[in-house]
């Protein structure tokens, strides 16, 4: 113990390297709602190309911005995939997926209708993926027997989202 | 113009931290819990750079330059028959063996000979 104050006070000059005992769940935090806040933003992202559609034939700005909304809906793409993918493996253990059999599979679905809201501005895939994150979250909910509710998100697109019952 | 005399004077403590760079002796503190609690996070670690060169056994807790995971600790599971090294945490928390893959002797930066726990 007095070694280690020593060494603490010698660390705050000589500032030694940090080294990390690094692990996949250092405080298990995991939230479904960086997922549903990524498809919600591919949905925005639809919603404002089919208004650019209407502007046809495009100035040189509004092409920027073309590109600038296709590249977002696919880097939040990639962010769902990514969110549900470290949930579904990390968290997901033995015991919830007995109880919940279906997650393998609706992992697995989730994966390709975000591939398919990639390659299409289409708003009716956008909406199957957010009802397929939706019941992602609600189990991912129930398995820690946390309540939830669907509320409609309080700025666009204000679609429905199921939320857990906290406090 | 650099005078080493003056820097000396100043921060005293260079003098035996120069030997135990010269000698392969480095203190490192660790981030992370995965090798609790053997190691718990914020302790003080000193690695000995020399004895990379004597031969790794299982259960050696080693420095390591991770080409994903940057500097990290980690216990030696198991050295194969080519002589990578595979490497594992200390409780269920850490990423497995398979995500750390293997690593290669030159990886190595030091043996842990020391440990210093906050509490």
């Amino acid at each position: 113990m007095l070694l280690y104050e020593i060494i603490e006070r010698l660390d705050s000059n000589l500032h030694f390297e940090r080294v990390s005992a690094h692990c996949d769940i250092p405080c298990k935090i995991y939230d479904p709602i960086s997922a549903q806040l990524a498809v919600l933003t591919m949905i925005r992202m639809v919603e404002l190309l089919e208004d650019l559609e209407q502007k046809a034939p495009l100035s040189l700005s509004q092409q920027a911005q073309f590109q600038r909304l296709v590249a977002e809906k696919e880097s939040h793409g990639k962010k769902v995939k990514e969110e549900i993918r470290v949930i579904w493996g990390d968290y997901f253990k033995s015991p919830q997926i007995e109880a919940y059999p279906e997650i393998h599979e609706l992992t697995h679905s989730i994966m390709l209708a975000t591939s398919f809201a990639k390659q299409h501005i289409d708003m009716d895939a956008s909406m199957d993926l957010l009802a397929k994150v939706n019941r992602f979250a609600e189990i991912f909910w129930q398995s820690k027997g946390v309540e939830t509710h669907v509320a409609t998100c309080p700025y666009p697109p204000s679609k429905a989202l199921v939320y857990p019952k906290l406090g | 113009m650099w005078q080493p005399a003056l820097i000396l004077r100043a921060r005293p403590w260079y003098i035996p931290s120069w030997v135990s760079v010269m000698l392969g002796f480095k203190i490192w503190k660790v981030t992370g819990h995965s090798m609790a609690p053997k190691i718990p996070e914020n302790s003080y670690i000193l690695a000995n750079r020399w004895l990379r060169h004597l031969p790794v056994k299982k259960g050696q807790m080693l420095v390591m330059e991770h080409k994903v995971y940057g500097l990290i600790v980690k216990t030696v599971a198991i050295v194969d028959r080519n002589g990578f090294i595979w490497s594992k945490g200390e409780n269920t928390d850490s990423i497995s063996v398979e995500q750390l893959g293997p690593s290669s002797k030159e990886q190595v930066l030091g043996r842990v000979i020391g440990i210093f726990k906050p509490n």
